[in-house]
């Protein structure tokens, strides 16, 4: 009988056989949080200070927040894309009804199918920090830097409900086009990854308290921030994660089983 | 003849946008996102008081990368997809030359850019409180962009003769992508940049255009006098277009004789 470690272990062998087959892309990885951060850091300095920055995000260290919340941003497309994409790829491959027909449940395996390649995306993307941690604060550096690490999987939990939804609505929409590559920044934008939320229109502002990369990014604000992050503003956010983790798993259990069941009336493709 | 078969690319790429609408919708917003979470990333560096000089410069910015990002992708990336369906050949046997396609995929290209210039310029009004300026001299701003575009077509034509010969990674494309934003003239002007990054960005083509849109947009004084960056603009521009559809005609040759390789992951 196959169930969900079997799906696992498949996905994991695939992430692993993928970048080995695509090792350029591999190497990338550990690039793309320092671009990232050198695009920011580039473009604000010959607008304005690194200083004017610090006080404006209230951020003691700014290269290393922006390294962090680069981390947290990757990871989040990670998921999505992982969780998500794993419907719309199978879709445009073909392969989505064999998927659908396999004795795996289809909301189970929906879910868990994406989960070893964000695990394994979320861990080079932190991996690649570590140099620069090191140097700008020592071991302790290295330490927050897992500490992120630790937000990024409690946050996972989460959007994994939240992947899981929109993955029911690539089901139903019957259109071949990537929404996902829309939802992904939309997400990140309203999550304040590399500004305060402050900034953002009223109504924006009230869409990121229901997205979960707001939380994480706010953990890695602290931890960034402190030599001794404060533990009750942690606390705080864990809650927050928690609550959002119950509430999009039951939401996507339930949409997920729906879909199922009208993608195997109307036809996957 | 001729005729037709201009009329037929046209048709393609018009029919391809209305019938990928969605997708076109997506593109547009999805470039926006990207450089929105960018660039107010980027504003958090800049003083409160400084910001009505600075935004118009960084709108531009934004927006002539724009024009330059999608020119490359919607090229270099569609490239992938026309090899890997076996259009070059099937192109091919009915006489029709792959470089003309290719150049049709200007029309997605702008239309990306234009929704997405539209829609930075409305998040940014309405997150910082007004970009003030935008056209001051609009006949230089007009020629600037044009000049702009067709060095950005040309550029994307030159990657995808490449990729026709040989494996260009996308990976590079982002990677060139950003790097010619910042040093290129693109993100700012040629004048505020630190001297060494000054010398390489006059060599880059698009620092030219780029100093004429910001003059014609919002009066900014060229870094080599105006006359010289329109005479140099036009000059690099024809010679890239040249050397695009040169190119593009050897490629062909090529792949009559040894067959395509894709790009990207393939």
């Amino acid at each position: 009988m196959v169930g969900i470690m079997d799906v696992l272990r498949a996905q994991t062998f695939s992430t692993i056989a993928w970048f080995k087959n695509n090792r350029l892309m591999f190497a990338a990885m550990f690039i793309w949080p320092y671009l990232m951060v050198g695009m920011i850091l580039a473009l604000g300095t010959l607008y304005g200070s690194v200083e004017e920055y610090s006080k404006k995000v209230e951020v003691s260290n700014p290269a290393l927040y922006l390294l962090a919340s680069s981390v947290v941003a990757m990871s989040s497309i990670g998921i999505v894309d992982g969780v998500a994409g794993f419907t719309l790829y199978n879709r445009w491959l073909g392969t989505l009804p064999y998927i659908l027909m396999s004795p795996v449940r289809t909301p189970i395996l929906l879910m868990v199918a994406g989960l070893p390649e964000a695990l394994i995306t979320s861990f080079i993307t932190i991996s690649a920090i570590l140099p620069a941690t090191l140097y700008f604060e020592g071991l302790i550096g290295v330490g927050k830097s897992f500490i992120v690490y630790g937000f990024i999987i409690l946050g996972m939990l989460p959007m994994l409900g939240f992947s899981s939804l929109v993955a029911s609505l690539l089901l139903i929409v019957k259109e071949e086009s990537n929404i996902l590559s829309s939802l992904i920044p939309f997400i990140l934008l309203v999550s304040g990854v590399f500004y305060p939320l402050e900034i953002l229109p009223r109504v924006l502002q009230l869409i990121s308290r229901i997205v979960p990369t707001t939380y994480i990014i706010n953990a890695t604000k602290i931890v960034a921030s402190y030599y001794t992050p404060e533990f009750k503003g942690i606390l705080l956010i864990m809650y927050a994660i928690a609550s959002l983790a119950i509430v999009y798993n039951l939401m996507s259990f339930t949409v997920l089983g729906k879909a199922e069941k009208a993608v195997k009336r109307g036809g996957a493709i | 003849m001729v005729d037709l078969r201009f009329k037929a690319i046209i048709w393609l790429h018009s029919l391809r946008l209305w019938r990928y609408r969605y997708s076109f919708i997506n593109m547009a917003l999805n470039s926006t996102l990207w450089v929105t979470i960018f660039l107010l990333g980027a504003l958090m560096f800049m003083p409160k008081e400084e910001l009505h000089v600075g935004m118009p410069l960084a709108f531009w910015g934004i927006a002539m990368w724009t024009i330059m990002s999608n020119s490359v992708w919607l090229i270099g990336a569609w490239t992938n997809f026309y090899i890997s369906q076996g259009f070059v050949e099937e192109h091919m046997l009915v006489n029709i030359s792959s470089a003309n396609v290719l150049v049709g995929r200007v029309i997605p290209g702008l239309s990306v850019s234009t929704v997405a210039i539209i829609l930075i310029y409305f998040i940014l009004s309405a997150i910082t409180g007004g970009v003030t300026e935008i056209a001051r001299h609009p006949a230089m701003l007009i020629i600037g962009l044009l000049l702009l575009t067709i060095m950005s077509l040309s550029y994307g034509l030159i990657l995808a003769s490449i990729s026709f010969r040989t494996g260009v990674p996308m990976v590079l494309l982002d990677l060139s992508n950003f790097i010619i934003f910042i040093i290129g003239g693109i993100a700012t002007p040629v004048s505020i940049l630190p001297t060494p990054i000054r010398t390489i960005a006059i060599i880059i083509p698009y620092s030219h255009p780029a100093e004429i849109v910001r003059y014609g947009a919002i009066g900014f004084e060229t870094y080599l006098p105006l006359s010289f960056e329109m005479i140099l603009s036009i000059l690099i521009a024809l010679a890239m277009s040249l050397t695009a559809l040169k190119m593009i005609r050897k490629a062909e040759e090529y792949v009559r004789k040894h067959g395509v390789k894709a790009i990207g992951r393939m």
